[in-house]
Formats: C-alpha cells, sequence, structure tokens
C-alpha cells in the first residue's frame, strides 16, 4: 500500500498540472467556439434586426467558457493518464506508467524499477517541465475569433437595420396607444355590440401590428400598419352610430347659449362639462320648480325653452322635447311642461352620452393615426439614429416601456384638460389650454433613462376621465327643412309619430291652434298677450 | 554464484555489447540486435553480402561469452547427417561398434553460413535442431548444449542455385538482421585495424554467460498493459484482413505475423530494455525491435515485389498503426 502511496503521491502534483493545462487549453477552445458564435450572431444582427444580439453574443462566450470549465474538469486525466503523459513529455521511457501499473507487485525487478521510476520523476519540477501552453493553432483561432466578435459587434449598424429598429419601435408604440384607445373607450357606456365590436376592431389591428413587427421589410410593415390603422378607425367609426357629430354641435350651441341664465344656466354648465347626467339632472330639477315658479318666471322660461330649442335644432329629439315644454308651459300646461322637460332631460342626456363617445371615437382614431404616422415616418427614413441604434442594440427598450405621467393645466372659461404620455422611466409632463369648449391642446414631453421619452398632449380629453363627460353626437340637420313627403297629423292638425315636419308648416299650425285657444277661456288673460308676442316673434324669426 | 540483480545484469549485457563493438566495427545496431537475441535465447538470420563481418561477429560473440563455436559452410551438397553428425562403424578394441560421430550443430554458438544454400532436406535438419535442441541420429536422441544459439546467414544477391527457407522455417529464427554495407568511416577505421598487428583482444564478460543460461531473469522485466496491447496490435496489424491493419499491409501483405513474433518482440523489447539501463519496457523498445522481429514473419504479395516495397516498409506503417493515440 506504501509503495502505491508513494507512486500515486508522487503524481499527484503533476496530475493538477495537467488537469490545469488541460482546462486553460479547454479554455481557449471555449473562448474560440463562443466568440465565434458571438461573432455569428452580431453579424446576422448587421444584416437583420436582431435586438437581443447584444444579450445573446456575451451570453455565447460565457456559455463558451462555462461549458469548457466544466468539460476541463469532468475529462481530468486519471493517475494512468497522468502516468501516461509524464511519460512521454519528459521522455521516462514508460517508466512511470509500469511503476503505477505493478506498484502493488513486489519483486527484484520491480522495486528496482519503482526506484529508477521515482528517482527519474524527482528531478523534474511539474511547472518548469510542463509549462502552460497553448496550441498555437487554438490559440490564432481564439485571437481571430475575439477580433472577429468584437469588430462584429463594435461595427455601425447599416441604415436598413436602423430603420427597422425605428419601425419596429413605432410600431410597438402603436401597439401600447392601441392598448390605450382600447381602455379608454371600454369605459364608455358602450351596448354589448359596440363593446363586441370594439374589442374585435382592437384585435385585428393588434394581430396586424404583431405581424407587422415581425416582418423584415419596414415599408412593407408600414404599409401594412396604415392599412390596419385605417381600418381599425373605420371600425372605430361606427360606434357612435349616425349623427354623433351633429348632436354635438347641437349641444354645444345649447349649453353656449344658456350660459349664465339664472334659470338654465345649470343645465349650460352641466353641457359645457359634457356631463349627461348632470344636464339631465338640470332639466329634471327644473320640471319640479315648474309648479312653484311665479308665472311671469313660467313665461320668461317659455321664452328661453323655446329659445333653447331653436339651438338645440341640430338634435331634433332634443329640440322638440324643449319646443313642446315651452309650448305647454306658454299655455300653462304645467304637467304637459314637466313631462316634456323630462323628456328633453332624457333626449339631452342620451345625446350627451353619444356625443362623448363620439368624441371618444374621434380621439382614439386621431391617436391610432398618429401612430401610424409615425411608423410611415420611421419607414421614410425620419428617425432618431441613436434612438434606433439603442433600440437595434435592445438597449433601453425595456426602460422606454415603462410608466408615464400625465399633468394637466386648464385655462380660460372651459375646461381645458392636457395629457402627457410618456415613454421611458421619466416622467411626462402636458399642458393644455383650454378655449371655449373644453378643447384644448397639450404638449409633453418624458424623458427615460434608458431611452427617449415621448409623450403628446392631450386635447382636452381626459382619456382616463369620466365618461359621462362624453356625448352622443347627432348628424346636422335644420328645423324645417324636414321631409316633404306625407305627414301624419292628429285630429288638431299636429304631426304625430315624430318624423320630421317643415318649420314653416308646423309653425303655421302652432299658430293656427294658438289662436283658436286664444279665443277660448282657457288661456288667462294676462297670458294671451304673451302668446300673441311669443307666436309674432317666431314668425318674424322665420321670415 | 553471485545472485543476479537488476543492475548486475544491466552491467553485464552491456558489458557483453562493448566488447563485441571492440571488434566489429561500425554495425552498432547489428551487434545490439544480435545481442538482444541471444540474451533472449534466440536464433539469428543475419542477411548481408559476404565480408561484413558476419563471422567476426558470432566469433567475438562466442569468445566474449565463453561459448564453444562451430561454423558450417552450407553448400548444395551438404547433407543432415553433416550438420548433426552420424554413427560409424569403429574399431574399438578388436570389436566393431557403431559410434555417434556428433556434427557441427553440437556446439553453443553455431554459424550456418549461406544457409540458403543447401537443400531443403539439409535446412530441415538445422531447423529442427533448432527448434527441438536436440538431436536424433539412428534410434538415439541427444540433446544439444546449452545455451545453443544458431546464427546462419544468407546472402540476398545470389539467389542462382539456392534454396529459399520457407516460411514456416523462418518463423523460427527469433530475428532477422540486416547487415549494411559500411559507412566510410568504418571502412578506414577497418583498414586501420587491419594494418595492426594484432586484433583486439576480447575479455570475456562471465555474467552475460550467466545472464544468457539465466533466461528466466530477463522475463520478469515488467511490460505495462498498454505495451502488451501495443504488442498485440502490431501483430494482429499485420494480417491484411485485420480491422484496423494499415493500408499497406492491406495491398501489400499476403499473410501476417504468427505468434511467436509477439513472443519474440516483448523478449527482445525487455532485453532492449536492460540494455538502455531501464527496468521496464517501453514504447521505444517495441518500435526498436519491431522490424528484425517481424519482417521475416511477414510475406509480401507479387505487388510489392513490383512496386519495389520491402517488409520493413510495411512493418514501419503497422508500428504506426498499432502506436497508442
Amino acid at each position: 500500500m506504501a509503495r502505491e502511496q508513494n507512486v500515486a503521491e508522487a503524481l499527484r502534483p503533476w496530475q493538477q498540472r495537467l488537469t490545469l493545462i488541460g482546462w486553460v487549453q479547454w479554455l481557449v477552445r471555449g473562448l474560440t467556439v463562443g466568440a465565434l458564435g458571438a461573432a455569428l450572431v452580431w453579424a446576422w444582427a448587421h444584416l437583420f434586426l436582431t435586438p437581443a444580439a447584444n444579450k445573446i453574443g456575451p451570453a455565447l462566450v460565457a456559455a463558451g467558457l462555462l461549458a469548457a470549465s466544466v468539460w476541463a474538469v469532468w475529462s481530468r486525466p486519471a493517475l494512468p493518464r497522468t502516468a501516461l503523459t509524464v511519460d512521454h513529455t519528459l521522455g521516462l521511457g514508460d517508466r512511470l506508467s509500469t511503476a503505477l501499473e505493478f506498484s502493488a507487485q513486489s519483486g527484484v525487478l520491480l522495486v528496482e524499477q519503482r526506484r529508477d521510476a521515482l528517482g527519474r520523476l524527482a528531478g523534474f519540477r511539474p511547472a518548469a517541465s510542463i509549462p502552460v501552453r497553448v496550441n498555437r493553432r487554438w490559440l490564432i483561432a481564439a485571437v481571430v475569433a475575439v477580433c472577429l466578435a468584437v469588430g462584429t459587434a463594435l461595427a455601425p449598424l447599416p441604415d436598413r437595420v436602423l430603420k427597422q429598429a425605428a419601425v419596429r419601435a413605432e410600431i410597438e408604440a402603436a401597439e401600447k396607444a392601441a392598448e390605450e384607445v382600447q381602455k379608454a373607450l371600454e369605459k364608455q357606456p358602450l351596448s354589448d355590440q359596440q363593446r363586441e365590436e370594439l374589442r374585435k376592431a382592437m384585435a385585428d389591428l393588434q394581430k396586424e401590428l404583431q405581424a407587422a413587427q415581425s416582418g423584415f421589410d419596414p415599408e412593407e410593415a408600414a404599409k401594412r400598419v396604415q392599412e390596419a390603422v385605417a381600418k381599425a378607425e373605420d371600425q372605430l367609426a361606427t360606434l357612435p352610430g349616425p349623427g354623433a357629430e351633429a348632436r354635438a354641435r347641437a349641444l354645444a350651441a345649447l349649453g353656449s347659449q344658456m350660459a349664465g341664465d339664472p334659470q338654465l344656466g345649470s343645465l349650460a354648465q352641466a353641457l359645457q362639462a359634457e356631463d349627461p347626467a348632470k344636464a339631465k339632472e338640470a332639466l329634471e330639477k327644473l320640471a319640479e320648480q315648474l309648479k312653484e315658479m311665479p308665472l311671469a318666471e313660467r313665461v320668461e322660461l317659455a321664452k328661453k325653452l323655446q329659445q333653447a330649442a331653436r339651438a338645440a335644432r341640430g338634435d331634433p329629439t332634443v329640440a322638440r322635447a324643449l319646443q313642446q315644454a315651452g309650448q305647454d308651459l306658454a299655455v300653462g300646461d304645467l304637467a304637459a311642461a314637466a313631462e316634456n322637460l323630462g323628456d328633453a332631460a332624457g333626449a339631452v342626456s342620451a345625446a350627451q352620452t353619444q356625443a362623448n363617445l363620439g368624441q371618444a371615437v374621434t380621439d382614439a382614431a386621431a391617436r391610432l393615426s398618429e401612430a401610424g404616422q409615425a411608423v410611415q415616418q420611421a419607414a421614410q427614413g425620419e428617425f432618431d439614429r441613436e434612438a434606433a441604434r439603442q433600440v437595434a442594440q435592445g438597449q433601453g427598450q425595456g426602460q422606454g416601456q415603462g410608466q408615464g405621467q400625465g399633468q394637466g393645466q386648464g385655462q380660460g372659461q372651459g375646461q381645458g384638460q392636457g395629457q402627457g404620455q410618456g415613454q421611458g422611466q421619466g416622467q411626462g409632463q402636458g399642458q393644455g389650454q383650454g378655449q371655449g369648449q373644453g378643447q384644448g391642446q397639450g404638449q409633453g414631453q418624458g424623458q427615460g433613462t434608458g431611452g427617449t421619452g415621448q409623450s403628446s398632449g392631450g386635447k382636452g380629453t381626459d382619456w382616463t376621465g369620466d365618461p359621462a363627460q362624453f356625448e352622443t353626437v347627432f348628424t346636422p340637420a335644420q328645423i324645417g327643412q324636414g321631409s316633404q313627403g306625407e305627414v301624419q297629423t292628429g285630429p288638431q292638425g299636429l304631426p304625430v309619430g315624430g318624423g320630421p315636419v317643415p318649420y314653416q308648416q308646423v309653425l303655421g299650425q302652432y299658430v293656427q291652434s294658438a289662436r283658436e285657444h286664444l279665443s277660448g277661456a282657457q288661456v288667462p288673460e294676462e297670458l294671451k298677450g304673451v302668446v300673441q308676442q311669443y307666436f309674432s316673434d317666431l314668425e318674424s324669426e322665420g321670415d | 554464484m553471485v545472485e543476479l540483480t537488476a543492475q548486475r545484469v544491466v552491467d553485464g549485457v552491456r558489458a557483453l555489447e562493448e566488447q563485441v563493438a571492440r571488434a566489429v566495427v561500425g554495425q552498432r545496431e547489428v551487434v545490439r540486435q544480435t545481442v538482444i537475441a541471444l540474451v533472449a535465447g534466440g536464433h539469428v538470420l543475419l542477411e548481408g553480402v559476404p565480408g561484413l563481418g558476419k563471422t567476426l561477429l558470432v566469433r567475438t560473440l562466442a569468445d566474449a561469452l565463453g561459448l564453444r563455436f562451430n561454423r558450417v559452410q552450407f553448400t548444395p551438397d551438404l547433407m543432415p547427417a553433416d550438420i548433426t553428425g552420424t554413427n560409424l562403424l569403429v574399431d574399438e578394441g578388436g570389436s566393431r561398434a557403431f559410434k555417434f560421430m556428433a556434427g557441427p550443430v553440437f556446439a553453443n554458438l553455431l554459424l550456418a553460413d549461406e544457409i540458403n544454400r543447401a537443400t531443403p532436406k539439409t535446412q530441415s535438419a538445422l531447423l529442427e535442431a533448432m527448434q527441438e535442441r536436440q538431436v536424433t541420429a539412428g534410434d538415439a536422441t541427444r540433446k544439444l548444449p546449452a545455451p545453443f544459439f544458431v546464427l546462419a546467414t544468407q546472402n540476398p544477391l545470389e539467389q542462382e542455385g539456392t534454396y529459399p527457407l520457407p516460411e514456416a522455417q523462418l518463423d523460427r529464427f527469433f530475428f532477422k538482421i540486416l547487415v549494411p554495407f559500411p559507412t566510410a568511416g568504418e571502412l578506414t577505421r577497418i583498414l586501420d585495424l587491419t594494418l595492426q598487428p594484432a586484433w583486439p583482444a576480447i575479455e570475456a564478460v562471465p555474467v552475460a554467460a550467466e545472464v544468457i543460461s539465466n533466461p528466466a531473469f530477463i522475463r520478469t522485466v515488467p511490460v505495462a498493459t498498454h505495451l502488451k496491447e501495443m504488442a498485440v496490435r502490431m501483430v494482429l496489424f499485420s494480417h491484411p484482413d485485420q480491422v484496423g491493419a494499415p493500408d499497406e499491409v492491406r495491398q501489400y501483405a499476403r499473410f501476417g505475423c504468427s505468434p511467436r513474433a509477439l513472443q519474440a518482440l516483448v523478449l527482445a523489447s525487455q532485453v532492449r530494455a536492460l540494455l538502455e539501463g531501464r527496468f521496464n519496457v517501453s514504447q521505444e523498445d517495441l518500435e526498436a525491435v519491431a522490424k528484425p522481429a517481424m519482417r521475416h514473419r511477414l510475406g509480401l504479395n507479387f505487388e510489392a515485389q513490383a512496386d519495389g516495397v520491402s517488409a520493413d516498409r510495411v512493418v514501419e506503417a503497422i508500428v504506426k498503426a498499432a502506436t497508442p493515440k
């Protein structure tokens, strides 16, 4: 046993030396293979956009070194192999391998042989006798591979790849914009069908954007994005239904005309705030106050309701309800007036809701269009090269998708709402100036630590605001320009069924009806003058 | 008798080599291979043109070892009895009786000069004596003296009127040694020695004789497993139908070496190791003894003759193929 240990112990330092040498040699090989792989990845990144190249390349080098280390340890020479190698390296004529093999046996020659082998080995030192050398070819290959890897990593990316990166970044921004648009629209009071249509439209858009993102041709991708955005805009445009824009204008005109009025001021404020619930509430409250209202105020209110009906003529339903309420009030039919005011409250609320949805859809379409434009501009070469380079090299991309913060400031009578959207880890700021009816513009800037932050200002619309402030907009229409076809009329000649009737015809019918009622005792004497004056005014305006 | 030790054996064999080298100018490799074969207990076939010192070599060996030496010049009319001896009717005290007259084979060291000139019958008689180390004459079998070594020579140039040794008989020679023509320097040295009044005296090396008489000691020289495997591969790869055989063997070999080649390889390597001052066989030993041990055991085909490919070249390819990578 002692003899065995002698030989084995004598070989142990040599075994460690050979393990070290093997490890170094395998490291060089691993470095070569890893660097070649990295060079290939970076070369590929110069041909096709590969944002992960800067992660994959170093990872390949590290993997090569790690695999080489593991292999070197796993395949370290055993003692017999060590003995053979040392024999061969030191020219010991198989002394050590023979001594190790016969170390457990005894005999005259074997003892001599063992002594001879150990004596010869004692004349050498591992570090001096077996220097750490790397195969020259592998060394050259490693140097070449590393140079290739460094060269390909540092070489500037071609414009084509930068353009791909810019387009891809813009498409990603468009995807985010589409998500935000969908979230904003989902908050609107939508019917099930509208919600389904919205989701389908946005799903189609996202699918197309993802497909465009995976393409290699920037121009083709931009074209695809444009088509997808246009299709989505068309689909969104159908959500509010017909006439939303006209109804919005009618409500805006109504709110503007009634602003500051002591009786209808609350309605005007609600409309200017684009709040359908408050608008409805204001009219309902007014209906409740009719009974306690002095006659003079009722007369005054009747006139204002008639004026409001004219202002809201873009929305026939609202206009009709207000006009009917005014007429009922003018003739002293408080119950009918209250009922019509209630109808008007519902109509105004519905109109405002539709107007709000229309406005939201308009803003959403604008947002999507803006995103599509950005993609198109990137495809045409209008992009920030440094930002594109960072995207192409996978720098700052993760941070660029961080959170943004918006701040809005409003000025003026209306409500100005701004929105800032930041991309990047920084903050975006928006400033908006509201004018008139809450139309505002804002600009924002965001800065991220990894990428370039961008934000766009709001346009007086808070994407995350209360859906109640949106209103339904009707298609523009004019009172008195209704259908010239058959009109169903009631017993008193008044039209029934709610169809549009030419204004002059209606006015004539109502004037006639008023005169008939004025001749009777149903109208108090003190109001007869008011009624006559009212219709005189109407006739003079109609002319 | 002093006990044989490793160092004594090494010293004795080296001394024998030195003594032979004193008389035989040059031919270091021939001398070494001959000594190896003798120490290993094998017979040697020397091939070379006449006048290269073959007889001198054998005689010097005999002197150094203190062995009895005989020489037989083989001719076509040489009969087996001329080698082995015969029973003669002789008068002994008025009565006639058969008396065995020992032939030249009864010696420790026999030089069979130009063995290929004798008829196969006579060659066979000698070869039987080499293998069995005994001679049968009449109804009596007589042991040859021990040690018994045959060093046969043959001339590679003169082939007319010769009887080439059959493969089976060639296989019985431990080594086939090619004796090259001396170099210019060696020729000058030979001339200088010739002009001296006396040839250098050869001193006896008793230890060498003792080693030769005790071949078992040599066989205890350790051989590592990987070297045994290499020797086995060398023999296997000499066969053209063997997996792993080199292209030269497949193309030029008609048949491969016998197991005797394997024995010769290892035994010769053991002796050579001692001559090198080593107590174990090394790969270098196997490579060094491969040609003399295998060249006469390898049968080459006509294509080899046509291409001028020698057995040594094929053996080189075999060694290369058998060497551990």
